[in-house]
């Protein structure tokens, strides 16, 4: 896995798991660059 | 072996967070990463840009965001000309659009004229839609500063029963 979406991931994790308020239930996100050749 | 680790060290309810990439189509494919709050929490889209932002994220190809989709939860009331979603145990506010090219009949926009129906009646409805002109390549798109009420433009739509 590409280094960013990793990246991506641990901020989406951190989010997911100490936010007490905020604004949305669940969310999608779409990327590209997802895998380098 | 990555996920574990970081449901260790987060606390994190491993199955919140997953990486899905719908196969190879060329150098720089399409991914799309679903998270879901915790129960009784809300995922915070602004503490989401600080977090992406924080990633450090370069330049200099074409990776970036293509789009962000939400699920939100809250009260339909207009605010002016416009449609607000106010959510549930938040002072925080949607703006809410309709597509501007949705065919007549389509879901997207059978969906947003039963919001506007909703508009006043109390009733705690589940909106699903496009977060507007979040996108773009890193790190540009997370150099701009988010919209305020953010516009979420209305894909589904259901009452949430009580």
């Amino acid at each position: 896995m590409d280094t960013r979406i990793w990246g991506l991931m641990i901020g989406l994790s951190l989010i997911a798991s100490s936010t007490a308020s905020g604004q949305v239930v669940s969310g999608v996100m779409t990327v590209t660059g997802a895998e380098m050749h | 072996m990555a996920r574990d680790a970081t449901a260790r060290l987060y606390d994190v309810d491993d199955s919140s967070v997953v990486y899905t990439k719908p196969g190879k189509k060329g150098k720089y494919d399409h991914g799309t990463i679903t998270f879901r709050a915790r129960k009784g929490k809300l995922v915070d889209l602004d503490k989401l840009h600080e977090s992406v932002w924080a990633t450090r994220l370069s330049g200099g190809t074409s990776s970036g965001l293509v789009r962000l989709d939400v699920t939100a939860v809250g009260e339909v009331v207009a605010d002016g000309k416009n449609l607000v979603l106010k959510i549930e145990g938040s002072k925080k506010t949607f703006i809410l659009g309709g597509a501007a090219r949705a065919k007549t009949g389509s879901q997207q926009q059978i969906a947003f004229q039963k919001v506007k129906a909703e508009i006043g009646n109390g009733n705690q409805v589940s909106i699903t839609g496009q977060i507007e002109g979040w996108r773009g390549r890193w790190p540009e798109m997370l150099s701009k500063r988010p919209a305020s009420p953010r516009r979420i433009i209305v894909a589904e739509f259901s009452r949430v029963e009580e």
